[in-house]
């Protein structure tokens, strides 16, 4: 689904009828470093227990990263990498993953946990136009920006031209 | 351009290739024998002195130096080819497009100065379109040749966001431009427009974007729900910068990133239902009690101000233009199915206006008989309505993503008529 589709449809169909256009979801805290390390933020913190239910045990699209109701995806703002070239936790060859990013904390329907999910923009080629994924729950204007969805966070990056979005799980969300 | 002109074109590189053929054979049926014959006597000419026909070669246009109050600029950030923004010129009487302009990767807005004699775009480049060196520039616009006229090269720190008119701003006296920064540290990039030159670098941590406060002064919005005043030298340096206490909840009730300017005043919508009053007429920032733009009625059924450019204002007849959808609170930014207008005087809605299509940002322009302006959630089409929101035309094919609207300012010279 290209940007112009996406666009048209959200308002109809997306349930949550994401009419935003921004690329960062709105339930994130701020990252800082490639590490991993999560500042201590309001929403949400991680623990040592990374691990969630393989997907394989979630039926339906919730179960299936290619698709924007994957579970992970509860934060998403931006095109899955899955679709470019990547996957769901790596970045199209030739791209970089951004450093910075933003995080949501998202429910895993198999064990019913919250979890934390970075959402590390793939940067450096142009936007990759394919399976725009937009929902938005918690997203606050850009004088907000560790939740603000419509910020590019390619700005850590060396380049900050945007491509598309991972969603990698940091752990378990204790809140 | 001509038949004959079109033939003359194409056929002279034919030509000249024919070293020795003197005769007019050139290929194609509708080709005038005194044309061939012209270019056999004479070889490879300058197209450009023929008077072949009353079309002259190598016209531009150029628009008439005053702007009319119903043009009307379109930013695009083309979301699908970010490195090729554009800012569109519209006529909004007609529909019809003037020109455009190229404004680079990531575009935000264009910054309209009261004189109208230029116009001024913050941008991004890369060297080689999407790598290479990043240099980030305000480019100066010669508003009726739509050509660039200079430019000010800036730190290379221009935040990139999904488009708001706040990501720059003009002081009050069109002297110094405010570039928004985000690295992710928030800083203004300040630039003298008249001696073309940067000026200084302005941190304001914890804060963000940049709206004009006077003459030498701007603020930026702030994560705990105050502002910073950020106050210049005469020279485009830093002077001072304070912040103001909060004045809206920044969780519980955020406002939306764009105002709506009434004389020294800005005006902001919340989530839940109010107009924030910004009063910078004094020294310090004054925030007056804020009103409701909703009934109980309307709030119970979840109506909302929202989209990228919610708010619009006819600062003349202070009517207040809001861009009106129904949904839960992170709706705010979905399209309106409805434009509600209100006195600003008695602070009473007087009309609600039904939309041709959900539509995601509006403006209105400032003369006597204004036309509201809608850019449609597929933002490739502008829906055109007469101040009362009578529906007068559309504009197909707006762009490649087409964000905000922008209209001329009436003041003084290159400004528009009323």
């Amino acid at each position: 689904m290209n940007f112009d589709q996406w666009f048209q449809g959200k308002a109809r169909s997306l349930a949550r009828r994401a009419a935003r256009r921004g690329f960062l979801r709105k339930t994130g805290l701020l990252l800082v470093g490639a590490s991993g390390a999560v500042p201590l933020l309001p929403v949400a913190r991680a623990n040592a227990a990374p691990e969630a239910p393989d997907d394989s045990a979630i039926a339906g699209d919730a179960g299936d990263p290619s698709k924007c109701d994957y579970w992970r995806n509860c934060g998403m703002d931006g095109f899955l990498c899955g679709c470019c070239g990547g996957s769901h936790v790596s970045c199209p060859p030739g791209t970089e993953m951004a450093p910075m990013t933003w995080i949501g904390v998202c429910k895993n329907p198999a064990d019913g946990r919250d979890y934390i999910i970075a959402y590390n923009d793939c940067c450096g080629k142009s936007t990759c136009n394919r399976c725009m994924c937009n929902r938005n729950e918690g997203d606050l204007p850009n004088y907000f920006p560790p939740k603000s969805n419509d910020i590019n966070w390619c700005m850590g990056a060396s380049n900050n031209v945007y491509h598309c979005t991972t969603t990698l799980l940091l752990g378990l969300s204790v809140k | 351009m001509s038949v004959k002109r079109v033939y003359l074109l194409f056929v002279l590189p034919f030509l000249w290739g024919c070293e020795g053929e003197r005769s007019p054979a050139a290929p194609g049926p509708s080709a005038p024998a005194e044309l061939g014959e012209t270019v056999a006597e004479t070889g490879f000419r300058d197209i450009s002195k023929e008077a072949l026909s009353k079309d002259v070669y190598g016209k531009v246009e150029t628009l008439p130096e005053r702007a009319h109050p119903h043009w009307v600029w379109v930013a695009d950030f083309a979301g699908s080819a970010m490195p090729d923004g554009r800012a569109y010129l519209y006529d909004g009487d007609t529909g019809r497009m003037l020109g455009m302009l190229n404004t680079g990767y990531s575009f935000n807005a264009l910054n309209l100065p009261t004189h109208y004699r230029e116009v001024y775009s913050a941008e991004t480049y890369y060297s080689r379109t999407t790598r290479g060196q990043r240099t980030d520039v305000v480019s100066v616009y010669d508003p009726f040749k739509l050509t660039p006229v200079a430019e000010v090269e800036i730190p290379p720190k221009r935040a990139s966001t999904i488009p708001r008119l706040a990501d720059s701003a003009l002081t009050d006296d069109d002297r110094f431009l405010s570039v928004f920064n985000l690295t992710p540290a928030a800083s203004l990039s300040i630039v003298d427009v008249v001696e073309r030159k940067f000026t200084a670098e302005i941190m304001t941590p914890g804060c963000a974007m940049t709206y004009a406060a006077g003459d030498r002064r701007f603020f930026a919005l702030c994560g705990d729900g105050s502002l910073m005043l950020v106050t210049l030298t005469d020279a485009g340096a830093q002077a001072a910068i304070e912040k103001s206490a909060p004045f809206f909840d920044a969780h519980k009730d955020p406002i939306l990133e764009t105002g709506a300017r009434l004389g020294d005043a800005w005006l902001f919508v919340s989530v839940l239902g109010k107009i924030h009053i910004v009063d910078l007429a004094g020294e310090q920032p004054a925030f007056p009690e804020p009103w409701s733009y909703l009934t109980a009625a309307e709030r119970e059924a979840n109506w909302r101000a929202g989209g990228l450019q919610p708010i619009a204002l006819h600062e003349a007849s202070q009517r207040l233009y809001l861009l009106m959808g129904q949904g839960d609170f992170f709706s705010y930014e979905d399209p309106g199915p409805e434009i509600w207008v209100y006195d600003l005087k008695t602070r009473k809605q007087i009309r609600k206006i039904k939309t041709r299509q959900p539509s995601l940002s509006i403006a209105v322009s400032q003369d006597e008989a204004p036309l509201l302006y809608a850019i449609s959630e597929n933002l490739n089409q502008l829906d055109i309505y007469d101040g009362a929101g009578q529906y007068l035309r559309s504009v197909p094919e707006l762009g490649i993503m087409a964000a905000l609207i922008q209209t001329p300012p009436l003041q003084a010279e290159g400004g528009a008529n009323r």
